[in-house]
């Protein structure tokens, strides 16, 4: 038990320091695989008798986690979503597999205690939820080519579209990139928050933050990237994403966020600022030492984009209007797991 | 030597023609063309003509007869009209009816002949395309190609355009500006004063940073402008010529005349214009140039120092009431205001935001630094996380337009518009000089080019703080109505 521990806390420790060694955040799918990856092998190395203990040990995992990195939602939303696949799992052994956990006379009837939890096979259980995992892997990686897949319904030719930190969203480029080769003809406004005099790509024109106001009266589309979505349908975007849908929304044009389904957060943040990390400026020397002390520099990470700034999510499986995320979140969370965060 | 080459070269060069179209003609002969033949293809003008001239006489009878058949039909159809009178409106729709085909019939027949003597228009015209418009030559190979034409195109002359090919199926022409009047030469500069031409350059090289250090700097060389002007007129003409002598340097400003001149700074000439018209041409020309040169003192303190005092009196009560105040982009009179606010209140929390950082608004850390106040300051993108901790916005303007609009920098209508998102209140300091009468905004003006503006609607803006009042955007009608009765 001991060794198993030990190893356990390497695990752990190796993943953290993985995650923190990077300069430059790495991609939410790189994230998310190796969060993913972590719980898989935890389930292998770890000794649990009973499915309650798996889920008591899963839980323990993600709350280190999300203390030791509180800005990364999606290793919650990984290890939440792995818990529901072993409950799926528990369900399907005992004949429960059609029963949704958030079907009203279920929640009603319900014991208050998982008493079907205690005496399994742990062993075909494990098997099963690795087998589940895997394919969870497996959707997690084809998750970009969906969303991509989804770029030929939403633009077409004369469309011009405008996009928002290009630069730093692979997602975002493939699903532009999917476009061009259907060969379609539109044109795409990038806004760079700071004038850049390389051009990213041959197929953009890249446009200055404050001239957004200028140019979204030719624009018929926006897209955005999130970083998390929350359950009411709002999301965090990357900070100037609030100020473009909000012009997009006085010009009436309509705002599309491009969210895999592992950026679904089941929960609600009660302050979304609170995760705001600050990022690094680029100042001059002579004006941070003549102004240090005197001069808070902000430079937010996220900016919070109400549900009433958004048309559309475009998701893995399809497009969603912000009201039915809600409801989507059943599909990869169960309530009692909600509950505990 | 050979005899070929002591030869006139042009000679060599008929003698070689002569042999190449001999060679042509054989050739045209071997492959059984006969000479008749060419010349028709090559002159094809000469036989239509000699028929034209034959069929001329024949014609002319025909038609004669024709429109004498043609007058005695309408002249009975008038008849049965009016005999008629009011007849069945069935009939007259049948009547109506009728004609049309009978035209269809006329016209079928007149393009057929029309079409094949196109064609031969065509053929034989071919070596008199240069004289043929170009439009009508685009349209003939718009039908040729039978697909649509996406060209932009204009009748200029080919080496005014420029054809940009983006793709095959696009092209964009590009045309070029329109002509500059050249000022560069000297006798044209001649007659500008150096103090322009100074502040031209310094204009040019970015060295004036806003509309307020803009009109100062104009104001102050048109001081130098007046003290150096001598007149040579009597002094019942003396405001006439100096009219006449600052209309060269304005247009030197204007370069050309192509842009405007900025809002505010065209109000000050338009009063400094209308205040040398009305001099008082009974007294000397030094009492007249005395007047005008008060007028400018007046107007810069007016429209400057005091108006920044009375937009602080103005104001104070409201920021009083405030703990963080967000200001965009440089404005001295936003400057004046927070400092003396700051200076008032030290726990007033200011926060200024740039387009992008280490912009215009480091003038305004820098200033606070320099006298010891703290303050916050930011990009254009973390706008959003800024205005949720400030209860009001302050920004700064370069015109206030009669239909409410305030012209600023760009950017500000989305600072305003999430202020607007956040419920917090937009207000935007004036001085009273920077109310124009017009709704037009231009791509770029004279002096400040590179200055970006936009017009930030009236809507988004809660209240413009003038040295006069607090107005609502929409009073600005009502003040370019008392300027006017002011200023007669």
């Amino acid at each position: 038990m001991t060794e198993g521990r030990t190893e356990v806390e390497d695990l752990k420790r190796n993943f953290v320091l993985a995650l923190r060694k990077n300069t430059k955040r790495p991609s939410s799918s790189t994230i998310s695989m190796n969060v993913i990856n972590f719980l898989r092998k935890i389930i292998l190395v770890e000794k649990v008798k009973t499915i309650a203990e798996l889920l008591a040990s899963l839980h323990n995992h993600a709350k280190f986690l999300s203390a030791v990195e509180p800005t990364e939602l999606i290793i919650i939303n990984i290890v939440l979503m792995t818990s529901k696949l072993a409950r799926d799992e528990l369900n399907k052994k005992n004949g429960n597999g059609n029963i949704r956990a958030y079907d009203s006379l279920f929640t009603l009837c319900k014991p208050s205690e998982p008493t079907d939890m205690k005496d399994t096979d742990m062993k075909k259980i494990k098997k099963d939820l690795i087998e589940s995992i895997r394919e969870l892997t497996i959707e997690i990686d084809s998750c970009r080519e969906s969303i991509s897949a989804q770029s030929s319904d939403l633009i077409f030719n004369q469309d011009v579209v405008m996009v928002y930190q290009l630069e730093t969203s692979k997602t975002l480029y493939s699903f532009l990139a999917k476009t061009r080769e259907a060969n379609r003809k539109y044109r795409v406004f990038n806004v760079i928050p700071e004038s850049k005099n390389e051009e990213l790509n041959d197929f953009t024109s890249s446009i200055r933050l404050h001239d957004v106001a200028s140019k979204i009266c030719e624009t018929t589309k926006v897209f955005l990237t999130c970083i998390a979505v929350f359950p009411d349908g709002s999301c965090l975007v990357p900070a100037g994403g609030q100020s473009i849908a909000l012009m997009a929304k006085r010009h009436s044009v309509p705002v599309y966020v491009l969210a895999p389904f592992y950026k679904i957060t089941p929960f609600f943040i009660p302050d979304p600022n609170a995760l705001n990390i600050s990022q690094r400026t680029n100042m001059p020397f002579e004006f941070s030492a003549k102004s240090a002390g005197n001069v808070e520099i902000l430079q937010p990470a996220f900016d919070l984009l109400d549900s009433q700034y958004i048309f559309q999510f475009v998701s893995n499986s399809s497009c969603i209007i912000p009201a039915h995320i809600n409801r989507l979140k059943e599909d990869y969370y169960h309530p009692e797991d909600i509950a505990l965060y | 030597m050979s005899e070929s080459s002591k030869k006139n070269p042009a000679d060599n060069l008929k003698e070689a023609f002569q042999k190449l179209s001999n060679e042509v003609k054989q050739l045209g002969m071997v492959l059984g063309v006969k000479e008749g033949e060419q010349g028709q293809v090559s002159q094809p003008e000469p036989p239509k003509n000699e028929f034209a001239k034959d069929m001329t006489q024949e014609e002319k009878q025909k038609q004669r007869a024709a429109k004498a058949a043609e007058k005695k039909a309408r002249a009975e159809a008038a008849a049965a009209k009016k005999a008629g009178g009011a007849a069945a409106p069935q009939q007259n729709q049948q009547k109506a009816k009728e004609p049309a085909p009978k035209k269809e019939q006329v016209a079928k027949p007149a393009k057929e002949q029309n079409q094949p003597k196109s064609q031969q228009q065509q053929q034989s015209a071919k070596p008199k395309e240069e004289k043929i418009p170009k439009s009508a030559l685009k349209s003939t190979k718009n039908q040729s190609n039978g697909a649509p034409n996406r060209e932009v195109q204009f009748d200029l002359q080919s080496n005014t355009t420029n054809v940009l090919r983006t793709s095959e199926s696009e092209e964009v022409v590009v045309t070029p500006d329109p002509p500059i009047v050249p000022l560069e030469d000297a006798q044209s500069l001649a007659n500008i004063h150096p103090a322009f031409l100074t502040l031209y350059s310094r204009c040019d090289k970015e060295l004036i940073f806003d509309l307020e250090q803009l009109c100062q700097e104009f104001i102050r060389s048109f001081k130098l402008f007046l003290s150096g002007f001598a007149s040579h007129s009597e002094p019942s003409t003396f405001s006439k010529e100096f009219d006449q002598a600052i209309r060269p340097q304005l247009t030197y400003l204007t370069h050309g005349g192509r842009w405007p001149l900025p809002y505010a700074l065209g109000n000050i000439v338009r009063q400094l214009k209308r205040e040398v018209l009305k001099l008082d041409s009974t007294s000397p020309i030094s009492q007249q140039i005395e007047d005008i040169h008060q007028w400018l003192e007046d107007a810069e303190s007016v429209n400057f120092e005091d108006a920044y005092r009375g937009i602080f009196a103005s104001i104070e009560p409201k920021l009083a009431k405030t703990k963080c105040v967000l200001t965009y982009d440089w404005c001295p009179v936003v400057n004046h205001v927070l400092l003396e606010s700051v200076e008032k209140r030290p726990d007033l929390r200011v926060c200024f935001v740039d387009p992008e950082l280490n912009g215009r608004a480091v003038k305004h850390v820098n200033s606070f630094v320099d006298k010891g106040y703290k303050c916050q300051y930011t990009d254009l993108k973390s706008v959003g996380y800024a205005i949720k901790q400030c209860s009001m916005i302050v920004l700064g303007c370069s015109a206030i337009l009669s239909n409410g609009c305030v012209a600023t920098t760009k950017g500000s209508i989305q600072i305003a518009l999430t202020a607007k998102a956040y419920n917090v209140p937009v207000l935007v300091v004036s001085q009273y000089f920077k109310f124009v009468d017009k709704v037009q905004s231009y791509t770029r003006m004279a002096l400040l080019g590179r200055e970006n503006i936009e017009l930030l609607p009236s809507t988004l803006v809660t209240a413009i703080v003038t040295d006069i009042r607090i107005l609502a955007p929409t009073a600005a009608p009502a003040v370019l109505k008392a300027k006017a009765l002011d200023l007669d």
